[in-house]
């Protein structure tokens, strides 16, 4: 190992907090690995860079602060000072939480002993993460992070767990969308060992949004593995998505819509009175004053039911004619073989955005919850479907909680049934706490709030209450995976989209025709 | 029966406090005339007072310029056990050299541990005194605190080990005044500084407590400090103190009031040795090691010096628990060594 590695030793502090003085010229990032040598027990200690404090030699509490004095009194002065030697009375003092060591046999062990005080600490090499490579599954999402750089080892996911729930978090800019189009392209590439519902409200991970990105259409995959609907009017390469207005339950409105209980007793009414042609008949109702008077219902209150249904009867993507067969069906087939499906929600308000996602959601639950109940064996080949929403806590907040709401129940039921939720959230401290800690698997991009780092703390299958500050500095693309595969909050650099795209095989294309295969097998 | 209590609200009466600093503000606004130097230096027996005025010695600007290779020394030292009639102490000489910008060299020893009593001490500081005067000492200088005088003559042998190894146009520092002071016979130092001159060595002195008056004793530094403050303000500038001609026959350089930065927060005595270099020339080397933020006004190889030395409150700690055992090793009993230990301070301080 290179002396440039060597970082420290190791002086402080207890089984469940290290401290270690480095050099004044050592460069220490929130988040770096590190590993320290206990050569008598032959055992490599790992950890994680939590904080970083200056250090001095001078015995004198004082003694930083009236030195910075000194150097602005000569800067006022315009006589430069310069502190000589610093290496040798300056250092820096770093806080690590101990990540656990690995054994004398290789095995890896949670941190229950200190290592040998003075140990060494140098830098990790990618033998030390070895152990991590069985843990990270097979939707690999980008390189182990180190502070600032990275390490030669792959992480991710299990496929498997996507039904576990997966929850990414950040804020704008932090690479949400990136980290979606990485996800969802490692789906595909699995060939359909795994499928993905992706809701995409802004047309960015199908097209890449903006400049030079790319989107899932790139995928070397897409060709083969990928479905996309348009809920306006489809350009190439995309179906029109056509739902059946039969197919809106009184669940998926309150789940798009927030409706006061006057309001939801006149839609029980409507119902009622109406079945299930209840929302063409107040859409198109002309006397509101009379049907509110049949109805016993005030009048306010129909014509802001009326104002809704009309909406809806005027998106593109329902359709009123029950001889339509609704897409959804369709779209439910190609998830339960292996495809991928995108819908570009793009041009639907947030509330029709989320009604449709209900509708189809709800499809892809019931049908797999009717398959684990009574075909046993087509259940067992379903792929582990997941489906993604953005801005996930307009529909798992408390305020949304309901029976008749399909996500709540896709976090806990779902699992059963092989549908994961993804939630993607700026704000997952709007998130139901009771639901977010049905999610198995956080990808914690940059969180600059301290609430929404709070409620992901509670939540985490690993302890992340040390790293605020690291989720607080995360740059854009930096990531902490926690789950329960991971022996511990993983740093993560995800792999930027557009490169990861270049790594990526497509399907195999047919090999060139034989020379002479015309002239048929005799010469 | 309780006694009878007599209690006082107020700390220090307030009239003894104004009368204090009356008398300190009359020192410093009025100091008499003469410029004394309390040394007991050079066995005159008696504070060496010449002529002269505060205001009469120029402020001249000194350029800082590269201070090249310096040598710096100092001691530190501390009583392990004090048995009134005996004491235990413990010393040690440091060095550092200050080289290309950088410390390259810092030589902090093991602390050496002496048991010295006033019928010990003649005949050991006459064996040690021969040693650094390279003679018999003229005479033996009187040592009421026998661990200080240990430390000064460690420095001035290590003073005199560095002078014998620096290169030509080194400098080398000494933390104090370059006479030696009462424990130091002149001898030593002249012996140090011919040595020093045939190397072309330059050789400086700064002193952190001077003992430079002014008239009824105002500390002439700070007087000059003050007066440097007003009347140029952030400036490096020495104040050569050694005008009159006694100090030519009594010292074996020049001394200097200087404030070697311009935002420095003291001023310092300086002696400089005449040497291969002028005497600016040294004080402008001087300047140039104390651009330091954390010692801002002060060579900094003195400072690297005074910490390599120092002998810390652990480390005293640590020797008495060392010598205590040395001591049960070699069959003293415990609770002697509690008795000779003890201290009746400690007991009234804790009551």
């Amino acid at each position: 190992m290179g002396e440039h590695e060597y970082k420290g030793r190791i002086f402080g502090k207890s089984v469940l907090e290290a401290t270690f003085r480095s050099f004044y010229g050592t460069d220490l990032f929130l988040g770096e690995l590190l590993a320290a040598e206990d050569a008598e027990r032959l055992r490599r200690f790992l950890f994680r860079v939590i904080q970083v404090t200056y250090g001095s030699d001078s015995s004198d509490p004082g003694w930083a602060e009236r030195t910075a004095g000194s150097y602005m009194s000569g800067d006022a002065a315009g006589s430069s000072y310069q502190l000589h030697d610093p290496e040798q009375r300056l250092y820096k003092v770093a806080t690590c939480q101990p990540l656990g060591y690995i054994d004398a046999a290789g095995d890896f062990r949670k941190p229950k002993s200190l290592p040998a005080q003075f140990a060494r600490v140098t830098a990790p090499t990618p033998e030390d993460f070895a152990f991590l490579r069985e843990r990270m599954g097979d939707l690999r999402i980008g390189l182990l992070r180190s502070g600032e750089a990275t390490i030669d080892l792959e992480v991710g996911i299990k496929g498997e767990t996507l039904t576990s729930h997966v929850g990414v978090f950040a804020t704008t800019g932090m690479g949400k969308s990136n980290l979606m189009k990485v996800l969802a392209g490692q789906i595909l590439a699995s060939q359909g060992r795994y499928a993905c519902l992706l809701f995409d409200p802004h047309g960015e991970y199908l097209e890449g949004g903006s400049g030079l990105r790319k989107g899932l259409r790139d995928h070397p995959w897409s060709g083969d593995r990928l479905k996309v609907y348009a809920t306006r009017s489809a350009g190439a390469g995309a179906t029109t998505l056509r739902l059946s207005l039969a197919e809106l339950t009184q669940g998926d409105l309150q789940t798009a819509y927030q409706w006061s209980h006057a309001q939801e007793d006149a839609i029980w009414r409507l119902v009622r009175f109406f079945g299930e042609d209840w929302i063409t008949t107040v859409g198109e109702e002309q006397d509101v004053p009379a049907l509110a008077d049949q109805l016993s219902v005030a009048t306010s209150t129909l014509q802001v039911i009326q104002r809704r249904a009309q909406r809806i009867l005027e998106m593109p993507c329902i359709s009123r004619d029950p001889t339509q067969p609704s897409l959804s069906a369709r779209i439910v087939d190609e998830l339960m073989s292996g495809y991928s499906v995108l819908v570009d929600t793009s041009g639907l308000s947030s509330m029709e955005e989320i009604l449709v996602a209900s509708v189809i959601t709800r499809r892809v639950l019931e049908t797999y919850g009717e398959l684990f109940l009574g075909d046993r064996e087509r259940f067992a080949a379903l792929p582990p479907t997941l489906v993604a929403l953005e801005e996930a806590q307009r529909v798992l907040s408390k305020v949304q909680r309901s029976d008749e709401n399909v996500f709540p129940r896709v976090a806990r039921e779902g699992r059963k049934f092989k549908v994961g939720l993804c939630a993607v959230s700026q704000q997952p401290k709007l998130i139901d706490d009771e639901l977010l800690s049905q999610f198995n698997t956080f990808f914690i991009l940059g969180l600059a709030d301290e609430k929404d780092r709070n409620i992901l703390r509670g939540s985490s299958k690993q302890d992340i209450s040390d790293l605020g500050p690291e989720i607080q500095t995360l740059m854009p693309g930096e990531a902490i995976i926690t789950n329960l595969e991971a022996p511990f909050a993983l740093p993560a650099q995800v792999y930027l989209y557009e490169e990861y795209l270049k790594s990526v095989r497509g399907p195999s294309p047919l090999p060139p025709r034989p020379e002479g295969a015309s002239k048929g097998l005799a010469e | 029966m309780q006694p009878e209590r007599v209690l006082h609200l107020e700390l220090v009466e307030g009239v003894q406090l104004d009368e204090a600093a009356a008398f300190v503000v009359e020192l410093v606004e009025h100091p008499g005339t003469g410029i004394r130097v309390i040394e007991g230096q050079l066995e005159l027996g008696e504070d060496l007072v010449v002529p002269g005025h505060p205001d009469d010695f120029r402020l001249e600007p000194v350029d800082a310029i590269d201070p090249g290779t310096v040598w710096a020394i100092d001691g530190g030292s501390s009583v392990v056990a004090d048995g009134r009639s005996f004491q235990v102490a413990a010393y040690r000489a440091a060095r550092v050299r200050f080289r290309g910008g950088a410390t390259d060299l810092v030589e902090s020893p093991s602390l050496t541990v002496r048991a010295v009593s006033a019928a010990e001490m003649a005949p050991l500081a006459r064996s040690i005194l021969t040693e650094l005067c390279g003679q018999e000492p003229e005479r033996v200088p009187d040592l009421p605190r026998p661990v200080d005088a240990l430390r000064e003559w460690a420095e001035w042998s290590e003073v005199a080990r560095t002078v014998s190894e620096a290169a030509a146009g080194d400098l080398v520092l000494v933390d104090g005044s370059l006479h030696g002071g009462p424990l130091v016979p002149a001898q030593v130092v002249r012996r140090v500084h011919e040595e020093a001159v045939a190397r072309d060595v330059s050789m400086a002195g700064v002193v952190k407590a001077s003992t430079l008056y002014w008239g009824r004793n105002a500390p002439l530094v700070t007087l000059l400090k003050r007066r440097g403050d007003r009347e140029i303000g952030h400036a490096v500038w020495g104040a050569r103190i050694s005008t009159d001609p006694v100090f030519a026959r009594l010292y074996p350089g020049e001394i200097f009031v200087a404030h070697l930065a311009p935002t420095a927060p003291h001023a310092f005595r300086v002696d400089v040795a005449h040497g291969p270099s002028p005497a600016a020339e040294v004080l402008g080397r001087l300047a140039g090691l104390a651009r330091d933020p954390a010692f801002v006004g002060y060579p900094y190889p003195l400072a690297r010096a005074h910490q390599a030395a120092r002998v810390t409150g652990y480390q005293v700690v640590d020797v008495r628990r060392s010598f205590r055992e040395s001591l049960s090793r070699h069959g003293m009993s415990e609770d002697d060594i509690e008795v000779l230990f003890q201290d009746f301070h400690d007991v009234l301080n804790r009551s």
